[in-house]
């Protein structure tokens, strides 16, 4: 079978740091993968390169067919993303939040309104629905998200750290959904997160990554067989080292403690 | 052409449910016509030049349009600030079509809330007229 993504010798730079050093993988149609590593390891760049908001130095990407860098819309229909922090729109509601995607990828109005209702109630915010997501809590912001990024039936999904801040309620609710998505409709996940117990129990591969580089690449029983540990976190300790990682914060980092500031002395 | 018209949309309807910024639209242009506009008024008649309301209520309007497309160009970035910005650059939308729905929604919104402006200036004129 032909892999969905299909990443060869990708390398990104910004200016003198390597984020992303010559990296090849394959992700098979239908699979779960997982994508771990360490706080600035180079797991956003890729994604962000993945999903066409970056454009890589050098290197060759394919997903469904596609090359993000030539024909990115159609890449952008194929996929559903779930950011790391939130991407909703505060002043407007759950089913307006819902209507605006689906306009955007140009989904026909029957369709469209019935698949909002289905996701909503999936989620459980149909009594919500026309309440502003200001007003929501952070799991019910997560659960509206994961809807949203679901409404035009992706191929693959991405979601970068999606149980971030979440209740073990909420966790399980959500991949308990994404694991049905994934039997049911073959829809690709391809995920990152820091709970290792979350990637062993729901990736059938997983990619670890570090300054740059994929340092390994296999199933959970295999990383854990090569490593000689008994869990994923050992397995990760051991593969990455178990000195403490510093990110640089990004510009919109530093503009989110600005705004904090601000408000606090409002 | 749908793409520009819910980026539209979403302009008007996040304008319309901040009334911080409505009364803000209105209240700053409202305060320029009265205190300048009474105040100078006499003088600039005095001087024999007509009525100083009717000369200054265009450059106000012209302003405050002004002030409202530099605010909903500010928006682009409270966008990227709160992470909806990406939410639309992922979308299979031309980058050309989100630049147009979100500049017609700003200039909607500029221009819709300065028809509010309008009959008051006429009215602070009237106002003075039976004076």
């Amino acid at each position: 079978m032909d892999s969905i993504i299909k990443v060869e010798n990708l390398i990104k730079r910004f200016d003198d740091l390597l984020a992303v050093d010559d990296i090849s993988f394959e992700v098979k149609p239908g699979e779960i993968f997982a994508f771990l590593g360490p706080n600035g390891a180079g797991k956003s760049t890729t994604i962000k390169m993945l999903i066409t908001l970056l454009k890589p130095t050098s290197g060759k990407m394919t997903l469904n067919g596609y090359d993000p860098t030539k024909d990115s819309n159609e890449v952008r229909r194929s996929i559903g993303i779930i950011f790391q922090d939130p991407s909703l729109d505060d002043e407007l509601t759950a089913w307006e939040n819902m209507e605006f995607h689906g306009v955007l990828y140009g989904i026909p109005k029957k369709i469209r309104r019935e698949r909002i209702d289905q996701l909503l109630q999936f989620v459980e915010l149909t009594e919500r629905r026309n309440d502003l997501v200001k007003e929501f809590s952070g799991g019910m912001k997560r659960r509206l998200e994961i809807a949203r990024g679901l409404l035009h039936h992706p191929k693959i999904i991405f979601l970068d750290e999606p149980t971030l801040g979440l209740d073990p309620q909420t966790r399980n609710h959500m991949w308990s959904y994404i694991k049905e998505l994934n039997k049911n409709e073959g829809t690709t996940v391809f995920f990152t997160t820091h709970y290792m117990e979350e990637a062993d129990r729901v990736a059938q591969k997983i990619a670890i990554i570090d300054h740059g580089k994929i340092v390994a690449i296999g199933t959970s029983a295999e990383l854990k067989g090569r490593t000689q540990t008994d869990s994923l976190e050992d397995a990760f300790l051991a593969l990455t080292g178990k000195t403490l990682r510093d990110e640089s914060s990004s510009a919109t980092d530093q503009m989110r403690m600005r705004h904090q500031v601000w408000r606090r002395q409002k | 052409m749908k793409a520009i018209y819910i980026l539209w949309l979403r302009q008007i309807k996040r304008y319309l449910r901040s009334r911080s910024r409505i009364v803000g639209s209105l209240a700053q242009p409202l305060l320029f016509l009265i205190s300048l506009g009474y105040g100078f008024g006499p003088v600039f008649q005095k001087a024999g030049q007509g009525n100083y309301l009717e000369f200054l209520a265009p450059g106000i309007i012209g302003m405050s349009i002004i002030f409202m497309s530099v605010f909903s160009g500010v928006d682009i970035v409270w966008d990227r600030q709160f992470g909806f910005l990406k939410e639309t650059l992922v979308a299979p939308v031309s980058r050309i079509n989100i630049m147009i729905g979100r500049t017609l929604g700003g200039a909607t919104v500029a221009s819709v809330s300065r028809r509010w402006e309008r009959p008051s200036a006429r009215s602070s004129m009237i106002c003075k007229a039976s004076n």
